[in-house]
């Protein structure tokens, strides 16, 4: 026996990468951060290596030093006006030794799983939330995973939990955010749809053979999804 | 035009960045050259305006669908402050005032700089509620005494007597009339520190009562010449040793605009400020406080008004000091002088 | 040649001293002070364009909520009374294997291994 309800899950895969900003802001916070090494103090070099040794010396030969002042020069520009080893009408530059820098290699933002456009994959769009969501061959229509809710049910949360199991195995770690239902979707055969979110943490969604499946991102799901059921799940995605 | 040329060479500056020959607002050539931009401010200036306009264009576009007519000036006056022309121009202080979006700035300005200042004087000087209960601000009141080098004077300053002698300049700047447009104002102004020793307490004086002052933000300076003054402005005349005297200048919108009734009115020996705004459906919309005290003009101010010379007073000693207002007593010196001798 | 102890003192004032490693004042045109303005204008626009769309989003969710909270009362007061009770101490930590987003990618994007101890 079943109850006159069903359990959906809203199963998403949080961003690996903070989203690159917006072009302003990218703009914006490379001005303010011009501004902010124009007002910085000079820095104390003197502090920092002592007079006369061998690391003072290497570290004076790297640095470009300023134009000195010179009273037989007119410097049509403005003067030169330094103090520490620094013009202080600019920022400061120090450079450090090549290998003393950090050389960081970056991954590639772009994975393989993008370039094969492999949507079965968890390791696309690694800036964006991707959603789970089937196609049943049954029914053959996309949608989020949803399934019955037995009569001796204890909650919903652990409702969506078994048929998350029992449809996908059980090597997966996944977080449930809240035991209250996100939202509740209205179906034509007036069985409402009680959502849960959940996060998957670790390891692969494996369904069986006669289970469609995707892990798709909020305009992904847009083009996969009927119209209506894309206006109830909007405002969650 | 010289200012027309040199302006649109500054706001191009200002969209395309400073060019290689420096600043164009800067006057020496030398100035020019040694002139240095921050670094990096031309593509977040670029970014940042097409943000600006995005926004104005949508505010533009809600000021149409806009219900009455003064929701959609404020929204086309709003839609534009971000403009970098128009606050060029507010800068420079090259502003028409009859034009909404330069209403709008002064009158920000007005709220964050001297309405909070002007409150606060005539709150702590007790002008409100000793002449009228309260106040709603709604226009901005600067008062000028015309002397070489002496411009608008703060609220609740103290005035030499010798420099209000002569009839204040004010300036009446009414933010809440729509743009483009004049009021029609009522100017009083009370001193309600007139010692009254038989009383022990004050009396409140009027020293000038002028009504139908047209003014607009355009030109906000109240001409006497052309409004009818009820009553001429008589100077303070503080006494020696006598408590400090507020001048508390009302500003009073006409809601009804010219008034013949106001023109016409005749003053009764003792005037009440709040039956008279009452009566005459005034609305109290700015005010401003200046004190004066006795000081080493005071007879010469008296001499030239043809006033007799004044009291000089002395502490009253009483013996709880609850029991005097005034804490004076008029007691001339020579007086107690006198009185020695005759007792001799 | 100053002794050691007062070269040291010395030090301690340049490190702390405002007057030498201060840079030399901003001073901007006329034309920069405006267009500083601008930038600033269109941050503050931007900020307050993207939280009152957060926020705007955030009721909306809340709205959600409380329809199904609602709905579920209604149909099932068992399940309702289930979804309110306070988290088991055991099992519903916040997990450590949630992953807060980091600016670059690491080696290995997904670990796809997991083996449910649990069950």
């Amino acid at each position: 026996m079943v109850k006159p309800l069903r359990v959906g899950l809203l199963l998403s895969r949080t961003p690996i990468i903070t989203p690159k900003p917006a072009p302003f802001l990218q703009a914006y916070y490379k001005y303010m951060s011009e501004l902010e090494k124009r007002l910085m103090w000079t820095f104390p070099s003197f502090f920092f290596f002592k007079k006369g040794t061998l690391t003072q010396r290497k570290f004076n030969e790297l640095q470009k030093g300023p134009i000195a002042r010179n009273k037989n020069i007119i410097f049509a520009q403005g003067e030169p006006d330094v103090h520490f080893n620094r013009d202080r009408r600019f920022k400061q530059e120090i450079i450090l030794e090549p290998d003393e820098q950090e050389k960081v290699r970056e991954q590639p933002t772009v994975t393989e799983a993008d370039t094969k456009n492999d949507i079965k994959s968890l390791e696309r769009k690694i800036e964006q939330t991707l959603y789970l969501l089937v196609n049943l061959k049954s029914e053959n229509k996309w949608k989020l995973p949803s399934f019955e809710v037995p009569d001796n049910a204890r909650s919903l949360h652990y409702a969506a939990d078994n048929g998350l199991r029992s449809l996908g195995g059980d090597s997966m770690n996944t977080w449930t955010v809240s035991y209250t239902p996100a939202a509740v979707l209205k179906s034509k055969d007036n069985v409402p749809e009680f959502l849960i979110k959940k996060h998957i943490l670790q390891g692969v969604f494996q369904p069986d053979a006669n289970v469609e499946f995707a892990w798709l991102c909020k305009n992904e799901i847009k083009e996969k999804v009927d119209e209506d059921y894309f206006k109830q799940i909007e405002v969650l995605l | 035009m010289s200012l027309r040329n040199s302006s649109s060479r500054i706001i191009k500056a200002i969209y395309e960045g400073v060019p290689a020959t420096g600043p164009p607002s800067l006057r020496t050539r030398w100035s020019r050259l040694r002139y240095k931009s921050p670094e990096h401010m031309q593509p977040a200036f670029e970014e940042a305006l097409k943000i600006i306009n995005k926004d104005s264009e949508n505010q533009k576009l809600a000021a149409q669908n806009a219900s009455s007519s003064q929701v959609r000036e404020e929204l086309y006056a709003k839609s534009d402050i971000y403009n970098p022309e128009v606050q060029y121009n507010d800068f420079v202080n090259y502003v028409d005032l009859s034009n909404p979006t330069y209403k709008l700035l002064a009158k920000r300005r007005w709220l964050r700089r001297s309405m909070p200042t002007m409150m606060q004087r005539i709150e702590q000087l007790h002008v409100i509620p000793d002449t009228l209960p309260t106040l709603m601000p709604e226009a901005e009141t600067k008062i000028k005494f015309l002397l070489p080098k002496l411009d608008f004077i703060d609220p609740g300053a103290w005035v030499r007597n010798d420099i209000c002698m002569r009839t204040p300049q004010i300036s009446i700047s009414d933010f809440s009339l729509p743009a483009g447009t004049s009021g029609h104002y009522t100017v009083a102004i009370v001193n309600p520190d007139i010692p009254d020793l038989e009383n022990d307490s004050f009396n409140t004086d009027l020293h000038f009562l002028a009504t139908n002052v047209e003014a607009s933000l355009a030109n906000p300076i109240a001409n006497w010449a052309k409004s009818s003054v009820l009553k001429p402005y008589m100077p303070p005349v503080p006494e020696k040793n006598a408590p400090g005297q507020r001048m508390c200048v009302w500003v009073m919108r006409q809601e009804n605009g010219h008034s013949s009734n106001l023109e016409n009115k005749e003053l009764v020996s003792e005037f009440d400020l709040r039956s008279f705004v009452s009566e005459q459906n005034l609305r109290p919309v700015s005010a401003f406080v200046w004190r004066s005290k006795w000081d080493y003009t005071s007879p010469a101010v008296r001499e030239k008004l043809g006033l007799p010379r004044g009291r000089v007073f002395y502490r009253a000693r009483t013996e709880f000091a609850e029991d005097s207002v005034l804490h004076i007593t008029e007691r001339p010196k020579w007086q107690k002088v006198d009185e020695l001798y005759h007792n001799e | 040649m100053i002794k050691p102890g007062a070269q040291r003192v010395v030090n301690m004032l340049g490190v702390l001293s405002a007057s030498r490693r201060q840079p030399r004042r901003l001073k901007l045109c006329r034309e920069d002070i405006i267009r500083h303005k601008t930038i600033k204008h269109a941050y503050q626009l931007f900020t307050k364009n993207e939280q009152a769309e957060q926020k705007q989003k955030l009721d909306q969710q809340y709205l959600r909520i409380k329809e199904a909270a609602d709905l579920l009362q209604e149909l099932d007061p068992e399940l309702f009374a289930a979804t309110n009770v306070p988290p088991e101490k055991k099992g519903r930590r916040f997990p450590l294997e949630l992953r807060v987003p980091t600016d670059t990618p690491p080696r290995t994007i997904w670990s796809s291994t997991f083996a449910n101890k649990l069950r």
